[in-house]
């Protein structure tokens, strides 16, 4: 026969099951319950990466604390003589029979049978039982429902995810294993050596601006089988460094690209920006402009430049270019002061005196003076800066005039005028017997007033000789000559006009006599002025061959407006954005590498755009902005609307 | 328990001779209010089942017509109603009180507000593409034009004529906003552009006005002469007709051998821009809106300005208008642009012989400009060919003439005043109100005396 | 209206008048084989002035070296892309020499490398016809300068290209081949001349006209 005390512990052990039991269901239940939370504020909002990673734990803890409030309370199985207390509160009539029963302090059986005969009368099984079924009746209530909810939900993607990212955080070999090798990246970059510019380490770059020629080395977490970086048409394998992380190096091309890094089904773009060297800046101060000397200047000629680069200056020099001849024959000699040497300094001045007399200066000769300087660059070649040129010119001794050479006098053409007129005259003087009146007079008259316009040529000639370029005149010789043939001139062109050529025959011969004598002397030059030949078109008129060709155009393109090219790309990524983000993105950033050779300002303005859409963040009102900063203006149409169209 | 009886009886034989009148007249003032509740009642019955409704109108205004609109439709549908509009109705709000007219209820509005406007769009006869915009409004009304991107351009209408534009880059649609109206129009169809034959002698004017167009995406034919027997060619001129040409432009006279063709082409439907300088020819002079020209008003070699381009160019003013001409730009006393119809087609005339040094003397634009503008010309004259779009957004583009049309006129305020009754809701807000203090009045008066 | 207006550039540092009677010669060419409007006088302009644009035509020669001012090069750049042509021509005859070594560090500094032009390039074809491509001067086949005979001149294309030189646009035409001193000569002398070598200047004027 059992003992009471059989009875108990049997009891026990059975409660003690169901408490165990218990315990690990409800604590399934509320690990459950915390993936099924997650699950349906996910379906609200994005989750942010701490909210991944803390899920599991998250459950588990939740799991452990439900788990741990069952057995706490349950507790009581430890003690006999609670679970005895147990069933007598749970059969009264028993009148504490049972716990007395299993007092070690009572006596034996055989000594209070009937105690103990009332203490086995309890049905203790049965209350056992009861109890189980309703607990863990309970727990698998609470279990079956939180997996009816969570299959609802199905949250296994978020559960991994969840998993990925808290090893990603715990676990970082395991991290690089399982994750997106490209979500860190760091970019080392190292300008070139001349620059003397510092390197710089940034993190996750979206893009990367450095002087063209520096070496960039990317790396990531990982191993390096199976990244590849994709720059151009090129195809880089990344290397490992031995410690666990892959790095591949590029170096900054002259124009700007995108760099696409692969590592399985995850990508990212990195945006290279090159930065050019630019050539020094040379300002010449002195000689302070261009000069004509009419004698050979002498002494010592100071040149002067101030000089700027935007990463150092290497040197500096100054270069003479003295040219001297004349007609169709020159010689020029190109020398150079001493080199001067900057340091690097990004700002300088250079100054140096030049001796006159030793450049072999002459009546004229022309003196070209310019600075140039150069920088460091050894990447692309050194940079050359020029200044301005300084023309210094020594005038010929027979130049009369006080400020320029220029070309010679339209002397030729007059001096023909005046000698096919005198011809002319000369045949009417002599043909004066046969023609009538009319005809003789009238001829005469059209002669006169051919001379005049020879006349007013000469005038025209005598004012630029005489033009000091400062609003005062001053005699020349030629001009003097002129003078003469032009007061002759007139009394020819009076003689004629009255009809007695003959009269008006000596002074035209005159008048030829000095138009020679001024055409063969030497060229007189005046700088800034050019007087032109005056051809004589409707007489020579279609007297030439016509080739009769048929010759084909061809069109003319039409002009390609890269700023509507790039309109229209972005347009398309808008389009993309509402339902990929990333590629609208990424989309977007081979626009921005487009803009940043054709429309800097509006690759600044994509900049936001892309980094708005990398969030999650809608980007309409960028690209709206951006699309509208693109297109042509609103032409105002003037007229009635059915002219409708003219601006 | 006691009778009600008692109560009043002890309310009131408890109390002096003037506490007895004071409590007679309480118990009176009691009565008084259960009538009026029971006459709220009643009314509130009435105003419900619509009874006596004639005289009482329903209102709305802009803000709340989306809620009245339904509860006019599925509640008791109101005989009269008026809606005060501070800004055009939508499409649908519109045509659904248009909807209630026809379901026998009579609508009116007010909207003083609401300013007459008018968008028209149409494509341009242009390659680069783009729309003509007219907006017709008040004049000193400001009209903002506006897409799915934003703002595009304001302006405020002049005495005459409105407010036009030529947009390079148009969107599906395009609104036009004059106060509290929105105009909205669509494009409906594109336009199927031929070539042009451009014929002149050689010379700067037809070298540049030949870039410009092709620049801008013109296919060209030209027949440039360079002797009298040696002519450029570009293209071949077999036929001058509308199923090869849209315009034609002519220069000079080195055009008058095409003259009748050209006559032809044009009376037929096709276009031609004509430089005054070709009027010269008498045959071509015939086409003109200008059968003479004045002598060439040289320019002083300023650069064209941004503002004001065409006044630093040379021109052969154009004379002898004929009487259907009609002058589209003047300097001072010289009409400078001139154009007319010709049977079926069109014919515009420039005076400026030298517009090629806008685009080379000009500002920074200027070369843009000048292609704007010598394809405006074209656009001008052009024959085209229409292609339908296929779908077309919606669009009003007369919100308040459709407004007109589908309600009637709107009524002014002394109208709807002298038309009488209150709002049925309103009323109805103070029938409850009413009622409730009432009962609360003949409760409370009838509790603190004692009595249940 | 479109009167063609021959001008010559005057230009800071160096002799840019040293062909003076070049202009009235080719005028006088253009007059006689076309019916092209043509001004009976050239112009000088300045290169760094406005008055350039109004001369979308413009002829460049000199002996000495090109060193343009920061004006010059601006107006020169815009002269160019706006549709302007020019015309630059060594007067030395020398590619050793101070002018082609200076001009063509300009030209390539403000536009890129200057290109060949095929010798079957319409500018060749435009008017008359030189089947070798440019003809070749009197000082080439003396011996003058650098004794040497250039089969090509050099170009700034410019606009959208076709995708064959042949057929694209010539913003500016550079010449090793001296034409300023073979055209420097007054035009009533070419009636004693057997063949007329001013017809490629022809040409020049036609192709800027037309193309």
């Amino acid at each position: 026969m059992t003992t009471a005390l059989e009875l108990v512990r049997r009891a026990r052990r059975r409660l003690a099951a169901v408490v165990a039991l218990s315990a690990l269901l409800w604590g399934v239940s509320a690990a459950l319950a915390v993936v099924a939370a997650a699950a349906l504020v996910r379906l609200v909002v994005p989750l942010p990466a701490a909210v991944y990673a803390a899920l599991w734990p998250l459950a588990g803890l939740a799991a452990l604390a439900s788990a741990g409030v069952v057995v706490w309370r349950g507790r009581g199985v430890r003690s006999l003589e609670r679970v005895a207390l147990w069933i007598e509160e749970r059969q009264p009539e028993l009148r504490f029979a049972l716990v007395t029963a299993i007092d070690p302090r009572v006596a034996p059986a055989h000594s209070h049978a009937a105690l103990h005969a009332e203490a086995q009368r309890a049905d203790v099984s049965g209350l056992v039982g009861r109890a189980t079924r309703r607990a863990l009746g309970r727990a698998l209530g609470a279990v079956a429902a939180f997996v009816v909810v969570v299959s609802v939900l199905q949250p296994q993607a978020l559960l991994r995810a969840a998993g990925e990212e808290l090893v990603r955080r715990t676990v970082p070999d395991a991290e690089a294993a399982l994750a997106n090798r490209l979500a860190r990246l760091t970019a080392r970059v190292v300008p070139p050596a001349y620059s003397r510019l510092p390197e710089a380490t940034l993190e996750n770059p979206d893009g990367i601006s450095a002087l063209i020629g520096s070496r960039i080395t990317f790396a990531g977490s990982g191993p390096a089988d199976g990244v590849v970086a994709v720059l151009g048409g090129d195809t880089l394998a990344a290397a490992s460094d031995g410690r666990s992380r892959w790095g591949v190096e590029v170096t900054m091309p002259d124009a700007p690209t995108v760099v696409a890094f692969h590592d399985r089904e995850y990508r990212r773009l990195v945006v290279l920006e090159p930065r050019a060297d630019s050539v020094p800046v040379v300002r010449l101060r002195l000689p302070a402009r261009d000069t004509t000397y009419q004698t050979v200047p002498r002494g010592r000629l100071v040149v002067e430049a101030e000089l700027a680069d935007d990463i150092g200056l290497d040197y500096g020099v100054v270069e003479y270019m003295v040219t001297k001849g004349g007609q169709e024959s020159f010689e020029t000699k190109l020398s150079y002061g001493p080199r001067v040497a900057f340091g690097n300094a990004r700002t300088a001045v250079l100054r140096e005196a030049v001796d006159l007399d030793t450049m072999g200066l002459g009546p004229g000769t022309v003196l070209h003076i310019r600075v140039v300087a150069f920088d460091g660059n050894d990447v692309t070649g050194p940079g050359k800066g020029v200044s301005e040129t300084r023309t210094l010119r020594i005038a010929e001794p027979e130049d009369s005039v006080s400020i320029n050479p220029a070309p010679p006098l339209p002397i030729d053409s007059m001096w023909m005028s005046q000698r096919r007129l005198n011809m002319k005259t000369d045949t009417l003087i002599r043909n004066k017997p046969r023609l009538d009146l009319r005809t003789f007079v009238n001829t005469s008259s059209a002669y006169g007033n051919a001379q005049d316009e020879i006349r007013q040529r000469a005038i025209a000639v005598i004012r630029l000789l005489e033009d000091d370029g400062v609003g005062g005149t001053f005699e020349t010789q030629v001009s003097r000559m002129l003078r003469e043939a032009v007061d002759l001139m007139y009394e020819a062109r009076v003689y004629l006009g009255i009809a007695q050529p003959d009269s008006a025959m000596p002074y035209m011969v005159r008048v030829l006599e000095i138009l020679d004598e001024i055409r063969l002397a030497n060229r007189y030059y005046l700088r800034g002025v050019v007087l032109p030949e005056v051809v004589n078109v409707e007489r020579v008129r279609l007297t030439g061959e016509d080739p009769a060709g048929k010759e084909v155009r061809e069109p003319r393109r039409v002009l390609e407006d890269v700023r509507l090219r790039l309109a229209a790309r972005i347009e398309r990524a808008a389009a993309l954005a509402r339902s990929d983000p990333q590629a609208a993105a990424d989309s977007l950033v081979y626009v921005r590498v487009a803009a940043l050779v054709e429309a800097p300002a509006v690759a600044e303005a994509l900049e936001g755009a892309i980094e708005q859409l990398r969030r999650g963040v809608a980007a309409d009102s960028a690209l709206a902005r951006v699309r509208r900063a693109l297109e042509p203006a609103p032409v105002r149409l003037r007229g009635p609307v059915e002219w409708g169209g003219i601006p | 328990m006691r009778s009600r009886a008692e109560v009043r009886e002890s309310g009131v034989s408890g109390m002096g001779g003037g506490a007895r009148l004071g409590a007679r007249l309480r118990v009176a003032g009691e009565w008084a209010l259960r009538a009026l509740v029971l006459a709220l009642l009643v009314w509130s019955l009435a105003l419900a089942l619509g009874w006596g409704g004639k005289g009482a109108v329903e209102r709305a205004s802009t803000e709340t017509l989306s809620e009245a609109l339904v509860r006019w439709t599925t509640v008791a549908g109101p005989e009269r109603v008026h809606v005060a509009f501070d800004h055009a109705p939508s499409l649908v709000e519109r045509d659904w009180l248009a909807a209630l007219v026809g379901a026998g209820t009579a609508v009116g509005w007010s909207g003083p507000s609401l300013l007459p406007t008018a968008l028209a769009i149409e494509p341009r006869a242009d390659p680069a593409g783009g729309v003509e915009v007219s907006v017709a409004a008040p004049a000193g009304a400001l009209v903002v034009l506006r897409d799915t991107l934003g703002p595009l351009d304001s302006a405020r209408v002049e005495a005459l004529g409105g407010v036009r534009a030529y947009i390079p880059r148009p969107r599906a649609t395009l609104d036009a906003a004059v106060g509290a109206v929105v105009a909205r129009a669509a494009l409906a169809d594109s336009l199927e552009l031929k070539r042009l034959l451009v014929l002149g002698a050689a010379g700067w004017e037809t070298k540049f006005a030949v870039a410009a167009l092709e620049e801008r995406g013109w296919r060209v034919d030209a027949e440039v002469r360079v002797s009298p027997q040696t002519t450029v060619r570009q293209g071949s001129v077999t036929a001058i007709d509308t199923s090869r040409y849209s315009a034609v432009l002519v220069l000079d006279t080195t055009a008058a051998a095409y003259a009748e063709r050209i006559g032809r082409y044009v009376r037929s439907g096709g276009g031609l821009v004509l430089w005054s300088p070709a009027v010269d020819a008498p045959r071509l002079a015939a086409l003109a809106p200008g059968r003479g020209r004045g002598a060439v008003i040289e320019d002083e070699g300023r650069p064209p300005s941004d503002s004001a381009p065409r006044e630093a160019l040379s021109i052969a003013p154009i004379t002898g208008l004929v009487p259907d001409a009609v002058v589209l730009e003047r300097r001072g006393e010289h009409v400078t642009l001139a154009a007319r119809r010709l049977g079926a087609g069109r014919v515009v005339e420039t005076g400026y012989v030298n517009t090629w040094r806008w685009r080379m003397a000009g500002g920074e634009d200027a070369p843009e400009q000048h292609r704007t503008w010598l394809a405006g010309l074209v656009a001008s004259v052009a024959y085209v060919g229409r292609l339908e779009a296929g779908q077309v957004p919606p669009s009003n583009a007369a919100p308040l003439a459709t407004l007109i049309d589908r309600l009637g006129p709107a009524v002014v305020a002394e109208e709807v005043e002298a038309g009488g009754g209150l709002d049925r809701a309103v009323l109805a807000r103070w029938l409850f109100a009413s009622l409730c203090l009432a009962l609360l009045a003949e409760w409370a008066s009838r509790r603190t005396r004692g009595a249940r | 209206m479109s009167r063609f207006v021959f001008a010559t550039a005057e230009y800071a540092s160096g002799d840019w008048e040293s062909a003076p009677a070049l202009p009235a010669n080719l005028i006088d060419s253009v007059a006689r084989y076309t019916s092209i409007e043509v001004a009976p006088a050239g112009v000088s302009v300045r290169l760094d002035s406005d008055e350039l644009f109004n001369y979308p035509f413009v002829w460049l020669t000199g002996h000495l070296p090109v060193r343009f001012t920061e004006a010059e090069r601006r107006n020169l750049k815009r002269y160019v892309e706006r549709g302007g042509f020019m015309m630059v021509d060594d007067h030395n005859h020398d590619i050793t020499g101070v002018f082609h070594q200076t001009a063509t560090e300009e030209i390539e500094r403000l536009f890129g490398k200057l290109e060949q032009v095929p010798n079957d390039h319409e500018i060749y074809r435009c008017f008359f016809t030189f089947e070798n491509g440019p003809p070749h001067t009197n000082h080439e086949l003396n011996g003058w300068g650098d004794d040497l005979l250039h089969p090509h001149l050099y170009a700034i294309f410019v606009g959208p290209s076709t995708g064959d030189r042949r057929r694209d646009r010539i913003g500016l035409l550079y010449s090793n081949k001296d034409y300023s001193s073979e055209w420097n000569f007054h035009p009533e002398t070419k009636r004693t001349m057997q063949q007329d070598p001013t017809k490629f200047g022809v040409n020049l004027i036609v192709y800027a006209l037309t193309r």
